[in-house]
């Protein structure tokens, strides 16, 4: 480059003239050049071997000849190790180093499976393609020679380490012509593929006899063999799958009347079969012509003795499955915009609380008996319309199976009860799941697995796939709500939520809602019945220890006039009354305040609205009082004549502090209120002073059970299908992820479902959070759970397969690794465990009677290599290579000559 | 929302009654304090806006009565709390051996799986002190909090702790950034971690 810089400048170097094959072999150096694959003034490191299967790479160029576009692309393994084994390889030619021949004459080259056509018949790592742009085709025998010669000037000129090659005739027929040059050898790839197979092609004696021809000379020593026949395992050609067990669930059976089991589950599993074939290919390597006898009437080749098998699998593609399918609808449910009348018509209206006598006397029949779906049944008789109502979408038979399924205190006691619910709701997981899940589970906020709301969910997500899809739901719906409202009504509990007394924030808020209404009837039953009996004087006589007060208990109850008769009194407790010296009673005090999660923000709203200065912290005060009057007018109530102190003892003891003071009789303790107790014009004293002997019960309600419960009936009878889909939709993503967990099993080792599973969770629990919920965040997810729901099936599938023909300690890592790898080799051929199973497996296909007891192969490939002299006897011997591969209607061979261009 | 503020943060305080929730929060909030500061009934809220390393963030701290009564209605206070401060008087050790009870309901009710813990043994000026402040230590080292003592009354670390909590926070991933991902991209990933779990780094345990 320099010497150019410093010529002469006047000069002047023509191109004007170059013609188009000059400018065509000038840009190909250019772009060789460029991807680095000049091996001028280079040494070349060969690495003896390279997987093919590895990770393939590639980079194009444009390029023109004669103003017809082409595509020149370089293709090559990436390596992950670089071994530089050159001495490992021995190449019988003089001409050391040279990659292209290292890897043609290296058998374990030989029958990669995923991998570049040219690769595969080649053994090549590291090569050329110029491909005609477009739809363009290269036929023209002349076209071709003239690319094939340009590129042979530009290939010498540039010392290119990779073969460069042309593809011709259609695309898919995957036909190519290459050349390369090194070191004064040239080979020639050439291929041909014919529809009809001649002969000669079927067997090895043909292939030798034709392979020493085209060598022309006699090889060094005897051709060196690598054979390869694959028998395919599928159900189109040997029409063997349905001996398979059928792994897709039977849906007709699902149609009419589903056994209760269908409901509680969500559907899992590939709807079409997730594998298409197993392959299963009988290898030798490092034969040699001369021990091997393969002829049309005779084989030495017994696949059963091959000493190396390789399965392989092939998948179906895109196959459908059916959770995601159901996820699917159950997002199209959450973005419908019908509501529950424009779908069911106007007999489905909301329902206000009926005060009909008919509706009174349709339910008087029914409750003697049932505790539940009054409702359901009171649907035949409607009210509000005359008219007999026409059953829903759903047939009752199967509504009825639903609301057994969601309420099955109905059917009566837990004998009876096909579904019952678990006694103690786990939050984290089932025992069907790994237990090294449960950390993740802890975090969701859904509801708990197999509560009322997941129940709901699962049931929603089989109505909408299986039953109607939205009418179904909103039918589903419609009766549900009908259903609590006549437990709210009859003061029946709902089945299957915690009874933890109020709202569980930690769940989703369909469940604290539940929760609450729950809280509601449990209320008006306790409001209702009478007042709760009461720790009297009387309950004294049975208190050992204080059996001398106990006697007393007559007089001292006299002491109260009849207007001041303590009442509602819960529990005693060791303090006495400061003036009287009497017990101090705990009294019964009105139940705390339930709080939903929209309660709740709403109340913290409120009160972040106030302020924060000393009006603010004032007012705030106030609201949050009532329930401190309430406790103070039940406390003055229990224990009549008690002052302020009494009540601070029981309701906020660190504000009495008692002090040893030293008398004239001694040591004595001594009590008093606090200072901030104490403090004149102090909230507590005001209230105390304020404050009447009214017990709990004829106080005013802090909690109005009706006002709640009617608003949360009400919110639910006017809710949209797609409203009550998105109050569910966390709990059925929740779902969703159990049953995928539920179906991979502790032993199975499959890193990427894992994975998947991981990600899929900690998305969950993430977007679970969030409020409002973000329909495009779930239908992200939906991918993820798709991969986890295939691979899982596809492992299902393939085990099941397998097992049915040999069950081995290995069979879970040999499915896992077919399944992940794509190919497992299996040393010692038939004769491994693997081979057993697969071996019987192909016997069980095989319908002729061969002496093998295999049936024919489906593809036979062949592999020859020979050193030989070429073109003449006084050439430098070089590799020869000819692959073959006959399947049943077509025979690819695919050459590489050598020759010297030097010594003829 | 103020452009200058770069989040709010909702802080919790809570304890047995009596402990100086209040007069902690009084001073410093508004930097006084009252010997007879009433007993809080159910909740109060305090706004502050203060500065960290830069960054101006709004404090909404929510401080909770102590008396049993009303512990029914601050669970619902914890949700969304970004921080959660337990007092104790380091002068009765009823308050500070309540303190697994405070610590299991804050573990229970907390919606930040991450949230900030800090434990503060108030009132340290007053002389008949019954809890040491390795007893304080120990059980903010077991339990992963922050640790401090202080003086409502004196002003000693009072400042210092709600600074080192809301420093903490803003340093804890995936705590606090939701809030603010559409207002302004700030990172702060550098250093998210300073020091050990429990400990105050610099200054918090030096007093």
């Amino acid at each position: 480059m320099a010497d150019q810089e410093d010529e002469e400048v006047f000069e002047i170097v023509d191109f004007t003239s170059a013609s188009e094959w000059e400018v065509f072999i000038s840009r190909l150096e250019e772009i060789l050049l460029s991807w680095q694959l000049s091996l001028k003034d280079k040494e070349e490191v060969v690495t003896s071997f390279v997987d093919l299967n590895g990770d393939w790479k590639s980079s194009s160029e444009d390029i023109s000849f004669a103003g017809h576009p082409f595509i020149l692309t370089h293709h090559w393994v990436e390596q992950s190790t670089v071994t530089n084994e050159v001495n490992k390889v021995e190449l019988v030619t003089d001409k050391k180093g040279c990659q292209v021949f290292a890897s043609l004459m290296d058998n374990r080259h030989d029958f990669p499976f995923n991998c570049l056509p040219l690769a595969k018949y080649y053994g090549l790592s590291d090569f050329v393609v110029i491909t005609p742009a477009g739809n363009e085709m290269l036929t023209s025998e002349d076209r071709i020679n003239l690319l094939l010669s340009s590129i042979t000037i530009a290939v010498g000129n540039i010392q290119s380490r990779a073969p460069v090659f042309v593809q011709i005739h259609s695309k898919s027929q995957q036909l190519y012509q290459g050349t390369f040059e090194c070191k004064n050898l040239r080979t020639d790839f050439q291929m041909v593929h014919l529809k009809r197979i001649p002969p000669t092609c079927k067997c090895l004696s043909g292939l030798i006899e034709l392979f020493k021809d085209k060598i022309g000379s006699t090889p060094l020593e005897p051709v060196d063999l690598s054979i390869c026949w694959t028998y395919s395992l599928s159900d189109v050609r040997n029409g063997g799958w349905e001996k398979w067990p059928q792994p897709p669930p039977d849906f007709e059976s699902m149609g009419g009347v589903v056994g209760n089991a269908a409901l509680g589950q969500l559907g899992f599993g590939a709807i079409r079969d997730p594998i298409k074939e197993i392959r299963v290919s009988a290898v030798w390597t490092g034969l040699n012509e001369d021990v091997v006898v393969d002829s049309e009437v005779y084989s030495d080749l017994d696949p059963v003795q091959a000493p190396l098998w390789i399965a392989r699998l092939v998948l179906n593609e895109q196959v459908p499955s059916l959770l995601i399918k159901s996820l699917c609808s159950f997002l199209d449910l959450c973005r419908s915009s019908e509501s529950i009348e424009q779908l069911l018509g106007k007999n489905y209206t909301v329902l206000q609380s009926p005060d009909s006598p008919e509706y009174e006397r349709a339910l008087g029949a029914l409750t003697k008996e049932r505790k539940g779906y009054g409702l359901l049944s009171s649907n035949r008789l409607p009210f509000g319309s005359k008219k007999a109502q026409t059953g829903g979408p759903i047939p009752e038979a199967m509504m009825v199976n639903l609301l057994n399924y969601l309420f099955p205190d109905a059917e009566g006691d837990l004998e009876s009860q096909t579904h019952p619910y678990p006694e103690q709701f786990q939050t984290d997981c089932s025992a069907s799941i790994d237990s090294t899940w449960k950390e993740f589970f802890s975090a969701f906020k859904t509801s708990p697995v197999d509560s009322l709301v997941w129940r709901l969910a699962t049931a929603a997500v089989y109505t909408m796939t299986h039953l109607n899809g939205i009418e179904g739901v909103a039918h589903l719906w419609h009766e549900i709500v009908l259903e609590l409202r006549f437990r709210w009504e009859h003061g029946y509990t709902i089945p299957g939520l915690e009874t933890g007394g109020v709202p569980d924030l930690n769940y989703c808020r369909l469940y604290q809602k539940l929760q609450m209404l729950n809280c509601c009837i449990n209320h008006k039953k306790a409001g209702n019945s009478a007042p709760p009996v009461e720790a009297t004087d009387e309950d004294e006589f049975y208190d050992a220890e204080e059996t001398l007060e106990s006697m007393e208990a007559t007089p001292q109850k006299e002491r109260h006039s009849v207007w001041n008769q303590p009442q509602g009194r819960k529990e005693r407790t060791k303090m006495k009354l400061l003036r009287s010296g009497e017990t101090l009673y705990e009294p019964v005090t009105q139940a705390l305040l339930p709080m939903t999660e929209d309660m709740v923000e709403e109340q913290s709203e409120m009160m972040e609205q106030l302020g924060d200065n000393a009006e603010g912290s004032e007012l705030r005060a106030r609201i949050l009082s009532a329930s401190l009057l309430s406790d103070m007018e039940a406390f003055k109530a229990a224990n009549p004549g008690a002052e302020m102190e009494d009540f601070v003892r029981w309701h906020s003891p660190r504000d009495w502090i008692e002090e040893e003071v030293m008398t004239s009789d001694g040591c004595k303790m001594e009590g008093r209120l606090s200072g901030r107790m104490q403090a004149p014009g102090n909230l507590w004293q005001e209230m105390w002073r304020a404050a009447k002997p009214i017990v709990a019960w004829r106080q005013k309600r802090l909690f109005d059970d009706t006002k709640e419960a009617e608003k949360i009936l009400h919110t639910f009878s006017a809710l949209r299908p797609a409203q009550i889909a998105t109050l569910l939709l966390p709990t059925v993503m929740h779902a969703s992820i159990h049953r995928l967990l539920e179906e991979l099993r502790p032993n199975i080792q499959l890193p990427d479902a894992v994975s998947n599973c991981r990600a899929a969770i900690a998305k969950i629990v993430q977007i679970a959070r969030h409020s409002p919920l973000d329909l495009q965040q779930y239908e992200d997810l939906l991918p993820v759970l798709q991969k986890i729901e295939v691979r899982l099936s596809q492992f299902n599938s393939l085990r099941r397969r397998i097992i049915d023909y040999g069950d081995w300690e290995g069979i879970d890592e040999f499915v896992t690794r077919l399944l992940i790898d794509g190919n497992v080799s299996l040393t010692g051929g038939s004769h491994s465990p693997a081979g057993k199973a697969l071996l019987k497996a192909m016997g069980s296909l095989n319908k002729k009677d061969t002496s093998s007891g295999l049936p024919s192969p489906v593809k036979k490939e062949f592999v020859l290599r020979a050193m030989a002299h070429r073109p003449g006897n006084g050439s430098t011997c070089s590799c020869q290579k000819l692959f073959c591969s006959v399947d049943e209607d077509s025979v690819r061979l695919a050459g590489a000559w050598t020759q010297d261009t030097l010594f003829y | 929302m103020d452009p200058s503020v770069l989040t709010t943060l909702k802080i919790l305080i809570t304890g047995e009654s009596g402990v100086g929730k209040s007069s902690l929060l009084l001073r410093f909030t508004d930097d006084t304090f009252d010997n007879e500061q009433a007993a809080t009934i159910g909740v109060d809220f305090k706004v502050k806006l203060i500065n960290v390393d830069g960054n101006n963030v709004k404090l909404a701290i929510w401080d909770t009565a102590g008396q049993e009564r009303f512990r029914t209605l601050t669970p619902s206070y914890y949700r969304n709390a970004q921080g959660a401060i337990l007092v104790y008087d380091v002068c009765s050790r009823q308050s500070f051996s309540r303190l697994d009870a405070w610590f299991d309901e804050l573990e229970t009710y907390a919606t930040n799986t991450n949230i900030v813990k800090m434990l503060i043994g108030n009132k340290i000026d007053k002389d008949r002190r019954e809890v040491s402040r390795e007893e304080g230590l120990k059980f903010a080292k077991k339990h992963s909090m922050l640790f401090i003592e202080a003086s409502a009354k004196t002003k000693d670390g009072v400042q210092m702790a709600f600074e080192e909590l809301v420093q903490k926070i803003i340093q804890t991933p995936g705590l606090w950034e939701a809030d603010v991902t559409s207002q302004r991209g700030l990172s702060l990933s550098d250093r998210t971690q300073a020091g050990q779990p429990w400990s105050c780094s610099g200054y918090c345990s030096m007093v």
